[in-house]
């Protein structure tokens, strides 16, 4: 019972999961952070013994034997704790021996946030990774059948009679232009796949200044782009005009989600450069990175799409392709880096991030 | 004249190609299988070989070499709708 442990009262405030164990490993004591952390009631925790726990307990029970036995003041260590039908737990724990032969050794348990961040990059790489695949071999399923489309509406119409020639050549027009409309989707959709990766030195700010140019001269009046550089990146090997057009497309998204503030004279973009040390990018991890923000405040990425803005064909605009964030990150993808994105009313912060030398 | 083979996996593409070349009166003989088309290679030639790329079994470039390497003096047209080969 809780009430038993009256100093332990104030545990509960704490964001931590405290676990406080007998000699025979039982639970004396779970903090509220404990409970939500395994998803019990201190009841049910208490009817249990640590080795009950997790599916992979072992690591966890000889830290705890080894605590009984004083082998250490405190130990930490990274696990990721197996639940029958749940998640792993990604916490960091930390074991530490007490001077109570009531309750000899406290556990403690906290959730591992870089390690699910790494969970979910490493998620969404394999789906970004499968979705390239299937909209390639889509594309090309898609090809052959339109030649042939295509192909029969161009004999049809030179076989239409001379008197009715325009009226009918109507008919073949409209199958022979949608022909060709879905003939650029397609190409558009292998388009990244196909440009070949130049490979130069590039000055990161002078693919900014040269977006911010095209922009401005895009939408002249009512937007201020402001520049916040650190001119001491250095430079890097990777394709300009790639990283040119995957900074336009993000830019001149966030310019058109501008246009009521646009229009109100008070939109700002800020095109932000830093670099970042001891970053793990796409499951590698880089010395250096570049960290280069475009930050708006526009109205936000509405939150039904947020989760899928990178994902081809999904278009937060009317009339909108959905390919150019699909595109953008396939470059930076391209320079072994990712784009991510926060993204609220009033603050949508794009943030892509390339290894630096 | 000798007819001009089509070799391609899809009904659709080969039957536009036979159309389009019957329109100008040129016999054609189809394949939807480079394995077929080499196959008949042994009991005659074509005057002109068009071919798609991706099929199932040997691929079209397969069947140039092999067409290059017995007949060098045969015209032979590749297409393709994959446009990105890499």
């Amino acid at each position: 019972m809780k009430t038993t442990l009256p100093l332990l009262d104030g545990l509960d405030l704490l964001a931590s999961a405290v676990i406080i164990l007998d000699a025979d490993g039982g639970i004396v004591y779970a903090n509220a952070a404990a409970e939500n952390l395994l998803e019990s009631s201190f009841k049910v925790l208490s009817q249990q013994k640590l080795s009950e726990l997790f599916v992979n307990g072992e690591e966890l029970a000889d830290l705890f034997y080894q605590a009984i036995a004083h082998q250490f003041a405190d130990k930490r260590l990274d696990l990721a704790l197996e639940r029958s039908g749940r998640d792993p737990l990604q916490v960091h724990t930390i074991v530490t021996p007490l001077d109570n032969p009531e309750m000899p050794v406290l556990l403690e348990l906290r959730e591992n946030v870089q390690q699910l961040k790494l969970d979910r990059e490493e998620r969404l790489l394999d789906q970004s990774q499968a979705n390239k695949e299937l909209i390639r071999n889509l594309a090309h399923e898609i090809k052959n059948p339109l030649g042939g489309i295509r192909g029969a509406a161009q004999l049809l119409e030179l076989e239409l009679p001379e008197r009715h020639l325009k009226e009918l050549r109507e008919y073949t027009q409209v199958i022979i232009k949608e022909a060709d409309r879905l003939q650029t989707l397609v190409d558009r959709l292998l388009a990244p796949h196909r440009r070949p990766h130049i490979v130069g030195d590039v000055n990161i700010h002078e693919v900014c200044e040269r977006v911010r140019s095209l922009i401005l001269a895009e939408f002249p009046n009512g937007l201020t782009i402001r520049r916040d550089y650190d001119l001491s990146i250095p430079e890097f090997r990777g394709d300009k005009e790639q990283l040119i057009q995957a900074l336009l497309n993000i830019v001149h998204n966030a310019a058109q989600a501008l246009a009521e503030r646009i229009r109100a004279g008070d939109a700002e973009l800020v095109l932000q450069t830093r670099v970042m040390r001891q970053v793990t990018l796409a499951k590698v991890r880089y010395r250096l990175a570049l960290d280069l923000h475009i930050i708006d405040n526009g109205p936000g990425i509405s939150p039904d799409i947020q989760d899928r803005i990178f994902y081809p064909l999904v278009s937060g605009r009317e009339g909108g392709s959905g390919l150019g964030l699909t595109l953008a990150q396939t470059f930076v993808q391209q320079h072994m880096g990712v784009i991510e994105c926060e993204s609220r009313p009033g603050y949508t912060d794009f943030r892509i991030l390339i290894p630096l030398p | 004249m000798k007819p001009i083979w089509i070799v391609d996996d899809d009904e659709s593409i080969r039957w536009v190609l036979e159309k389009a070349l019957a329109r100008e009166n040129l016999a054609t003989q189809s394949f939807s299988s480079a394995r077929d088309a080499i196959q008949a290679l042994q009991s005659g030639t074509p005057q002109v070989l068009v071919s798609d790329i991706r099929m199932p079994g040997p691929s079209g470039l397969e069947l140039l070499q092999t067409i290059k390497a017995k007949h060098p003096g045969i015209p032979v047209i590749i297409i393709t709708a994959f446009s990105d080969l890499d």
